[in-house]
């Protein structure tokens, strides 16, 4: 056996490829272990008194390093800190960690891993190819892995490692697809979307997946029951292709096999083109009594009113490509694809739901002035007030589908903000709100419409105003004192218009010398942008827009905090965090420079508080202080705050709200060159936006 | 009148009698009662526990009269219990020999009383927390039944888990 232990390399492969199936041959220890006669233990001993569901429970609060201790003392214990070790298993590679750990794994593991995520963590790539050896060198070991999760990752720094990800996640799911009879859950956030919908795909065929897994994704129907439909089926996600849809007259909820849909706790519904409530439009229940209804703890629905109009409009607005069959085309044209609420409340019995997500939009209206989106919103509001305000209704998200002609204030009140308010302020128990507009850029106003920049800013305030304080009208303050959560992953491009005076912009309130220095050090570094000529020859306040809006627009997509699945609070500052792409400005703009002071070869991952990224993060949340002072004195409760990509949490000391993952402020050897001015609290002389008066 | 007891009897046939409310701090001894006195207790209501020795169950009752009164997270609400921390008032009760701590963790299983098995699961785990296999065994008492060989086996199965 002495042999393979060469081929159980635990070093980067160095051809790119990751085939662990040769390692198979490895004996499994395991089998050894089972065939000795053990020392008896102690009477007195852990070993002896506690039986295995007491040790189980003890380890629940031990760290993943005490559970790899416990598993080297005796056999009894390794049998039970193993089943601990691997019940949940996840990767986050490239991950990053509260600012309180400073970076330190080591701590963040042992406090938090088991602890609190109920997961051993893999956040190295080196980890994760032992992890795989592990399982194929010792195959049974497999069945222990209860739950895998492997979250969102930054391929390219490890493909500098030799890693090539997708393969390392290819082969996940097949040695899992062929091998675990035990998994109830897995997640794979794959490196290449549409391979890995594929994989999962196939994955969900094996039968010996079916056996404990209680999330089904399905892009054919025929995957709900081929080869047979999983015994503990809870989550259901439909992705249907419109070519299937067309050919379905209806889903019978009376009988084999769409029964199963009654009792599942959470339904996802979504089409190729985003036309999910036309599933939902063909759910026959099983009787028309109102006591059929689904009753659903959670429901998502991804659905998009587009039109074709005619074929010089833009294509966004069409729901079907000029690739499509003429029946397809024809049948997708012939579907009222208007959000109508009451597709949803024929179906499903509103009151039960826990979680509601809508990743709804109507692009009709900008073009054809259609009032889809705020008639849904209007009935949802008058449904819940008819439904004693939805009192089981605790997380509610609402994300719109990415628009590149943004709308005008009045109208993004008109038609988003004030029908969306409406509903809001009618839940009862509402603790969770998420809302992205998903917008993708500054909404600008060129200066020849004679608005000051000191009006543009008054009239967000007054647009912010509008939304927020409806929260306090008639006896509707719960709102504002039950939410614990609230999150704007777009904020500062959704609620915010700018002009091109950056200096007097919402981009630009605080006037310290740290904001002042990051912009320096941006000059120093960026300007002039490389590239066309007209980004060249931009001048600074337009240069700073580009550059800010870079990291801006990293936090508000790239950034997913890794939240364990079931999780019934959101302790944000227990979890690591995904940050994206480091380097992102030095990548996009330093692309031809042979030398620049980004200092990427010491700092890969940009984890210091110097590198540019960071710096300008800083500066962002610099310029929300107004803007979260604001929101904390409206939703006075608040445990935990996102805006823009910034995971704020209450601090009980200061009775402020503190940045989790990203610093508050400049290092101090940043700010040095200024130590002077700051001490004799002179302030820089160059113009501010003002929010309230940045009297907060 | 006095109001009816409830009177534990542990397995060495000791009898306790203690209040209902703090009898009811077993969800067991709470779903006995209830059940076979739907009406309420109208006399002395005897419970037998022949699982658990009379010097725990006297801890054990020493707990519920303490906590007679406090109200812990609810027993579904996992998070809430996980990451609570055990009391200073809990930590003293629970500085027993190894043996008596682990059986009034079974007792408390048996019983149903979460917070204390919650609590005592805690001290075992501060015990763990930190150790090397070497100083586990010593700790409690555990033999090491591995070979070297299988032990050098377990090491390299679970070097993934070890943060590097």
């Amino acid at each position: 056996m002495n042999c393979t232990k060469e081929v159980v390399s635990l070093h980067p492969v160095s051809d790119r490829t990751f085939n662990l199936a040769m390692l198979c041959c490895f004996q499994n220890p395991s089998s050894r272990r089972e065939n000795r006669v053990r020392r008896s233990q102690s009477s007195l001993s852990l070993v002896h008194k506690l039986p295995m569901n007491i040790l189980l429970e003890i380890f629940q609060h031990v760290s993943q390093f005490d559970l790899v201790s416990l598993s080297l003392t005796c056999f009894k214990l390794y049998e039970a800190a193993t089943e601990r070790l691997y019940r949940r298993v996840t990767v986050i590679l490239n991950a990053e960690f509260p600012v309180r750990y400073a970076r330190n794994s080591t701590t963040f593991i042992k406090e938090n891993g088991v602890a609190y995520m109920d997961s051993s963590l893999i956040v190295g790539v080196n980890n994760l190819v032992r992890f795989m050896q592990t399982l194929h060198i010792n195959p049974p070991l497999i069945q222990k892995v209860k739950f895998f999760v492997f979250d969102k990752c930054y391929p390219d720094n490890l493909l500098k490692e030799n890693y090539d990800l997708n393969l390392i996640q290819s082969d996940i799911i097949e040695f899992f697809g062929r091998n675990s009879w035990e998994i109830n859950f897995l997640h794979i956030t794959f490196v290449d979307f549409m391979s890995g919908i594929e994989k999962l795909t196939k994955f969900l065929r094996n039968r010996n997946i079916r056996n404990k897994i209680f999330k089904l994704f399905v892009t054919r129907l025929e995957d709900l029951c081929v080869p047979v439909i999983p015994q503990g089926l809870t989550n259901l996600f439909l992705m249907i292709d419109e070519h299937e849809l067309m050919h379905m007259n209806q889903f019978d909820l009376g009988g084999y096999p769409y029964s199963i849909f009654n009792s599942l706790y959470t339904l996802t519904c979504s089409t190729n083109k985003q036309l999910g409530l036309e599933i939902l439009r063909k759910f026959k229940l099983r009787s028309p009594s109102e006591d059929s209804k689904l009753k659903l703890k959670g429901f998502t629905a991804f659905h998009c009113h587009k039109e074709f109009i005619s074929s010089d409009e833009s294509e966004a607005l069409c729901s079907f490509d000029h690739g499509d069959s003429k029946e397809l085309q024809d049948y997708i044209g012939g579907l009222d694809k208007k959000l109508d609420f009451k597709v949803i409340s024929d179906k499903i019995d509103l009151t039960y739901l826990t979680h509601l997500y809508l990743k709804i939009d109507c692009n009709v209206h900008r073009n054809n002035n259609c009032s889809c989106f705020p008639d849904f919103f209007k009935d949802l509001a008058s449904y819940s007030r008819s439904k004693g305000g939805l009192s089981n209704l605790i997380s509610f998200e609402l994300e719109l589908f990415p628009n590149f002609e943004w709308l005008r204030p009045h109208q993004i009140l008109e038609t988003i903000l004030t029908p969306l308010g409406g509903f809001i302020k009618t839940l009862r128990s509402l603790v969770r709100l998420t809302i992205d507009l998903s917008t993708l850029g500054f909404k600008m106003f060129d200066n020849i419409m004679g608005m000051s920049s000191v009006v543009l800013n008054k009239l967000n305030e007054r647009l912010i105003e509008a939304f927020f304080l409806c929260f306090f009208t008639s006896s509707q303050r719960r709102t504002t004192t039950n939410l614990k959560t609230l999150q704007f992953p777009d904020f500062l491009t959704s609620f915010i218009y700018y002009k091109p005076d950056f200096y007097e912009s919402l981009l630009h309130t605080c006037q310290c010398w740290g904001c002042h220095l990051v912009l320096k050090r941006l000059n120093e570094l960026f300007m002039p942008l490389s590239g066309e000529d007209e980004i060249r020859n931009m001048d600074d306040e337009a240069t700073y827009y580009i550059l800010i809006g870079f990291i801006l627009g990293k936090l508000q997509t790239d950034r997913e905090v890794c939240i364990p699945i079931k999780q019934k609070t959101f302790n944000y500052r227990n979890y690591p965090i995904y940050k994206g792409q480091p380097h992102t400005l030095h990548n996009h703009f330093h692309q031809n420079c042979t030398k620049c002071d980004c200092n990427i070869n010491d700092d890969p991952n940009a984890e210091s508080s110097t590198s540019i990224d960071n710096l300008v993060t800083t500066y962002i949340i610099h310029q929300l202080r107004p803007l979260v002072k604001y929101l904390t004195t409206i939703f006075c409760n608040l445990d935990n705050l996102m805006i823009h990509g910034i995971y704020y949490e209450y601090d009980k000391s200061s009775h402020t709200m503190k940045p989790i993952f990203d610093d508050d402020e400049y290092p101090e050897s940043f700010l040095k060159e200024k130590e002077e001015e700051i001490r004799l609290g002179i302030k820089p002389d160059i113009k501010f936006g003002y929010f309230g008066g940045n009297d907060f | 009148m006095p109001e009816p007891k409830v009177i534990i009897i542990s397995s060495d046939d000791e009898k306790f009698p203690v209040d209902v409310k703090v009898a009811e701090k077993s969800i067991l001894m709470k779903k006995m009662i209830e059940d076979l006195n739907p009406d309420g207790l109208e006399e002395d209501f005897e419970i037998p526990t022949p699982n658990v020795r009379s010097t725990v169950l006297a801890k054990v009752i020493e707990w519920c009269t303490h906590h007679r009164n406090t109200v812990f997270p609810d027993d579904d609400d996992e998070d809430a219990r996980k990451s609570a921390p055990v009391d200073e008032w809990d930590k003293n009760f629970l500085k027993v020999d190894q043996e008596m701590l682990y059986e009034i963790i079974l007792a408390a299983n048996y019983l149903n009383i979460r917070p204390l098995m919650d609590s005592g699961c805690k001290i075992v785990a501060e015990m763990i927390r930190g150790k090397s296999p070497e100083e586990l065994r010593r700790t409690f008492n555990i033999v090491n039944d591995f070979s070297p060989e299988e032990e050098a086996a377990i090491r390299r199965e679970n070097e993934w888990a070890e943060d590097r």
